[in-house]
């Protein structure tokens, strides 16, 4: 590619913002599967600290 | 049938009464043509290149305007959860109210919009012809208005909603109603095909979307 | 097919499959960007500006087949109730969305020195601009719609109902489009595709492909977390 032919910075820019578009979504993505992920485990270690002390009570 | 044309009439009243259907759409119809003058310009000839595109724009807006209450006094006071039980398939419902709003809203602006169209100095030619292809196709915008109107029923934004589903789905009506329109002027031959491509739609739409508009209604009943 | 429907065994076939179809997307992307930035040649015609076909041509084609999956989903999800259909029906959607827009922006970048203005009423831009509508109303009932199963029914017809309209409004538009101007300059099927354009516009679609299967894997995993947190922190409340 060379880069004093005409109309090079059409192409620069259109790469550079279909990588931008394409990994900020990616970001956005991998991100809000980290914060789900981190979500449920908070959770299911909640719920299971509040089963513990249930455990006796149990007439068995 | 009986039932049918009982629940058009009924929805064809209420809409009257209510001052809804045809006269509003028609105030914002003139509202419209007014507007458009003083946006571009008032030069009689370029005003009667754009008018018949500008006539059917404006059809498409005044028909969607009024969508938003097809099904919504009916959700809101509970008779659309009877109508779900009722007797008739709720496919006819959908088809029913589809018919009201047309003849309640559609078909009026159709045969009213071209002498409107005096305003954007339209070509004494194609008043017969737009009408023509303006009823036709109105009868698909009304149908596809009323599956708006079901997949949106109850939402609080609904009304927004409903343009942003339906308007893309109006598409080809608009190019083929201008088509058919422009044609006399332009080339005749067109003329048939348009209009029969026109009517294809609008028969399409007779059939799909009232049973998607009934999916849609049962989605949000269950 | 029916083995996959339980969210688990498909949260853990994701697993499995997930970081194999990462490497490939990177792989694809690091070849295809060798190949249509170093190693195809210039067009004749159109210089260096021919290689925004590259990532614009591949980003159409997605917008297109995103659509389909989530035609295809909604489908399934109408029919046999599928909850992972809605799922991957609703995650589907953004990311055809981004492809869309990606599309219609390097088509305009790529009109401005081919065509002298950035946008021109070309057959394909209109309707490739029409489908990111329809994309921007399904997604627009997701987020109106706060009940997960009915916006899941609302979503998926307006799926079907875009989908069946898709190829009349391509028709159409195109109708409208030889109506008014001669064929277009440009064609992306224009006269004899040379091998040395083809080879890169292929493994760039290869890589937006690859890619769109990996971020909508990873997408349907945190939709299904999602459901589970909302499904427990209900139960917390009541509990």
């Amino acid at each position: 590619m060379s880069f004093t032919a005409p109309h090079v910075g059409f192409v620069l820019v259109s790469y550079g913002f279909s990588t931008l578009v394409l990994c900020g979504l990616t970001a956005i993505v991998l991100w809000q599967a980290r914060s789900a992920a981190n979500r449920l485990k908070d959770l299911e270690a909640r719920a299971v600290r509040r089963r513990k002390p249930a455990k006796p009570v149990n007439p068995a | 049938m009986t039932v049918f044309w009982s629940l058009v009439r009924r929805d064809l009243v209420l809409t009257l009464r209510q001052g809804g259907g045809a006269g509003m759409a028609l105030g914002f119809f003139l509202t419209v043509l007014v507007l458009l003058p003083l946006g571009i310009g008032p030069d009689l000839n370029f005003l009667q290149r754009l008018a018949p595109g500008a006539l059917w724009i404006t059809l498409l807006l005044s028909v969607l305007l009024s969508t938003d209450r097809i099904f919504a006094p009916d959700y809101e006071d509970g008779s659309l959860e009877l109508m779900t039980m009722g007797p008739m398939p709720l496919e006819l419902v959908a088809l029913a109210k589809s018919v009201a709003h047309w003849l309640g809203t559609g078909l009026p602006l159709a045969i009213l919009a071209p002498g409107l169209g005096v305003l954007l100095n339209l070509d004494t030619l194609l008043f017969g012809p737009i009408m023509l292809a303006m009823v036709l196709g109105s009868l698909a915008l009304s149908l596809l208005a009323c599956l708006g109107a079901a997949v949106t029923v109850g939402l609080r934004r609904g009304g927004m909603i409903i343009s942003l589903l339906i308007l893309p789905l109006y598409v080809p009506v608009l190019i083929f109603g201008v088509a058919a329109t422009n044609s006399v002027t332009g080339v005749p031959e067109l003329f048939g095909p348009s209009m029969l491509i026109l009517t294809a739609i609008s028969l399409a739409s007779l059939v799909l979307a009232p049973i998607a508009a009934a999916a849609a209604v049962r989605a949000h009943m269950t | 097919m029916q083995a996959y429907a339980n969210p688990a065994r498909f949260n853990a076939l994701a697993l499995s499959v997930l970081p194999w179809c990462a490497g490939i997307t990177v792989l694809l992307f690091a070849v295809g960007l060798y190949y249509s930035l170093v190693v195809a040649p210039q067009d004749y015609q159109q210089g260096e500006t021919v290689r925004i076909m590259f990532i614009h041509v591949p980003a159409a084609w997605m917008a297109l087949a995103c659509y389909s999956v989530m035609a295809l989903a909604s489908a399934v999800a109408i029919i046999w109730r599928h909850p992972l259909a809605d799922v991957a029906a609703k995650t589907a959607a953004p990311i055809g969305a981004c492809f869309t827009f990606l599309a219609l922006f390097t088509g305009s970048l790529w009109g401005k020195p081919m065509w002298g203005t950035w946008w021109v009423w070309d057959a394909r831009l209109t309707s490739v601009f029409v489908l990111f509508l329809l994309y921007l109303g399904y997604i627009a009932i997701w987020q109106a719609i706060e009940e997960p199963a009915r916006a899941a029914r609302l979503a998926a017809i307006v799926a079907l109902v875009g989908f069946i309209n898709v190829p009349i409004i391509k028709y159409s538009v195109e109708w409208w489009n030889s109506l008014h101007q001669p064929a277009s300059v440009l064609r992306a099927d224009g006269p004899a595709i040379h091998s040395s354009i083809l080879t890169p516009l292929l493994i760039m679609a290869g890589a937006y492909t690859m890619l769109f299967l990996t971020l909508h894997l990873i997408a349907m995993r945190t939709e299904i977390m999602k459901r589970r947190i909302h499904n427990m922190e209900q139960a917390e409340v009541q509990g």
